[in-house]
């Protein structure tokens, strides 16, 4: 039944909507990024990354679908890539630059850990409090809970564990784009501004140092982003920057905010395609960054202040670096 | 070797710094955290409890009010904190200890041993003896209302104040609050300065704001923003501990001082429209516009 309403809400929003998609994803397996590339295939065309701006301001019939996978998990390198790699999808895949380098767990897989322990949490402890912490008291917090209770998280699990440079270079050798999503994965709107901006500059000359080219995008962690955090991202040579705003992406949308749809592995595919159609009105969902439906009002503010916005809208007022990028 | 000497007479140097913190009534998170993050700073911390906020009584502080203010305006607070502030101090001060895990900063407090001197009212006194016992370098009001000069003039150094707003750009209370409710971005902050005998018009020594992003509230803004502070603070007592008077903080020239004051019944309920900030425009515009 699902199955069958998504299917004609989304035979109507393809042909009545312009632009298309970012799949925002995290974790999948083998049989996951099948399923999700074979929903996605029968409606949209498969770009890459640098096709994007070309896709945004010269739509065509057929809408774009764009997979981003965040937090390089070390299954992306072992699991997603093969099987993209095998259906000809292109990919772009962010990575947390200071945590491949250390190969520590990221700070939300040691809370799922101790949340899997606890069951449940103390109030200091919840998912919603803790993405309000700045870094440093965030991971500390973390830290003393999980000494506390003797958690964990599993290193050994490839949805856990992290790529290395190695692998990272492998899948950019291979086609693959690399954007960075901060140097650590740290929600930027919560630190201060300076070590926001310094984790923005790090994260993206780290990928740029390890692949050896540029960095193709930034992905904010949580989605949590300012224009200035944004733009910033553009002055340190990406030429796009990713959100998790949960609607479709077009020519209304700056490159410096690009909106991104977040699917799971376990989502069905009536649940993808009706997730995909309700994204359209780009009104009912729930951005995952914890803002909620603000992202409307912030869009309507948009529109309305397009003519005396100073930050860029188009390519062509893109520094020239990210500029050239594009154009390559 | 000689370098070890050095660190072995800085740590002496630093230890030598008395810091008496002012409080009302039992601590919570924010002052909680203030209170730790003093004394693992190059502090030996005193605190001074007060049991209430002033002596006045109500009826005296209405008549006042009415008299400063006029009886619609004074009215209008009054229903303003009846029909919601007290509800909504209630709810901020839950949010505000789960941001500043209050669980373990009260382990913390059980455990530093501190035992705070209570008095009846921080201008009591009963309080100025207790600092005259104390002799501290440095006092820190942590919470609490205006002090009259008999206690901020107990420091031998300065007497400090985490102000939660841009003083002298703003003053008075819940500044982070009307920064949002009149869309004042430049409002929004905290300012550490020295207590003199007007309202938060005192020396300012450092000036800072949080960054401001769409889904903030005003709690979650209090909350990075007194982090900040504390911060800044901790900065100050270092280098008071090293002998250094803290450079005074450069403001930009013809800044008009605003001052508000509690809320009015309009007030809240525009605060609680505007979803306690979550729907303002400073905050929302942050996501298009630097």
């Amino acid at each position: 039944m699902l199955n069958a309403i998504a299917t004609i809400s989304l035979t109507l929003v393809h042909h009545f909507k312009t632009g298309g998609i970012i799949a925002n994803e995290h974790i999948l397996d083998r049989e996951q990024t099948r399923r999700h590339v074979e929903v996605f295939g029968r409606w949209f065309d498969f770009i890459q990354l640098n096709e994007l701006p070309e896709r945004l301001n010269y739509p065509r019939k057929r809408p774009f679908c764009l997979f981003t996978f965040d937090d390089g998990k070390r299954s992306n390198a072992t699991a997603v890539a093969p099987e993209l790699e095998r259906l000809g999808v292109p990919a772009v895949f962010f990575v947390v630059s200071s945590s491949l380098d250390c190969q520590k767990p990221l700070w939300f897989d040691r809370y799922k850990a101790l949340r899997r322990k606890l069951g449940t949490v103390p109030p200091g402890l919840t998912l919603h409090i803790l993405k309000q912490l700045p870094y440093a008291v965030l991971i500390d917090r973390v830290e003393r809970a999980c000494a506390h209770y003797g958690v964990d998280a599993d290193l050994e699990d490839d949805d856990v564990a992290l790529m290395t440079w190695e692998q990272v270079r492998a899948l950019h050798q291979r086609g693959f784009s690399i954007g960075a999503h901060g140097f650590t994965h740290a929600v930027l709107t919560r630190e201060t501004k300076l070590a926001a901006l310094e984790n923005i500059e790090k994260s993206i000359s780290k990928v740029r140092e390890e692949i050896g080219a540029p960095c193709s995008s930034f992905a904010f962690p949580n989605g949590n982003y300012t224009a200035e955090l944004a733009q910033h991202a553009i002055h340190c040579g990406v030429p796009m920057v990713m959100t998790t705003e949960p609607t479709w992406a077009d020519k209304s949308f700056a490159l410096w905010r690009l909106p991104r749809l977040q699917f799971f592995g376990k989502d069905s595919p009536g649940k993808i395609k009706l997730k995909t159609a309700v994204a359209a009105s780009g009104l009912v969902l729930n951005n995952p960054d914890g803002t909620g439906k603000t992202y409307r009002a912030i869009n309507r503010l948009a529109k309305q202040s397009v003519s005396l916005n100073p930050v860029v809208h188009e390519t062509e007022s893109l520094p020239a670096e990210s500029r050239h990028q594009i154009e390559a | 070797m000689q370098s070890s000497t050095g660190n072995i007479s800085r740590v002496e140097i630093l230890k030598r710094l008395r810091v008496a913190a002012l409080i009302v009534g039992e601590p919570r998170g924010a002052e909680l955290w203030a209170l730790r993050s003093i004394f693992a700073g190059p502090c030996e911390l005193h605190v001074v409890q007060a049991l209430h906020y002033s002596a006045v009584s109500i009826l005296k502080r209405a008549r006042s009010q009415v008299k400063a203010h006029g009886l619609l305006k004074s009215f209008s607070r009054w229903m303003g904190k009846g029909l919601f502030g007290v509800r909504e101090h209630k709810r901020t001060q839950q949010i505000l200890d789960q941001l500043f895990g209050v669980s373990d900063l009260r382990g913390w407090w059980v455990r530093s041993g501190i035992v705070p001197t209570k008095v009846p009212h921080l201008n009591h006194i009963y309080s100025r003896a207790a600092l005259e016992k104390i002799q501290p370098d440095i006092l820190v009001r942590v919470s609490g209302g205006l002090l009259k000069r008999h206690i901020f003039s107990q420091a031998k150094l300065a007497t400090l104040n985490i102000h939660h707003g841009q003083a002298p750009l703003i003053r008075g209370l819940s500044n982070i609050a009307w920064g949002i409710l009149e869309n004042r971005r430049e409002w929004i902050g905290t300012t550490i300065h020295v207590i003199d005998e007007g309202i938060d018009t005192g020396t300012v020594l450092w000036r800072g704001a949080p960054q401001l992003a769409p889904g903030d509230s005003a709690a979650s803004l209090y909350f990075r923003a007194h982090l900040e502070g504390v911060a800044a603070l901790v900065r100050i007592l270092e280098g008071y501990a090293r002998s250094e008077a803290p450079p005074l903080w450069e403001l930009p020239r013809r800044e008009t001082s605003n001052y508000r004051s509690a809320f009015d019944l309009a007030a809240w309920l525009t605060f609680l429209i505007l979803g306690r900030g979550r729907r303002a425009r400073v905050l929302i515009e942050r996501a298009i516009e630097c």
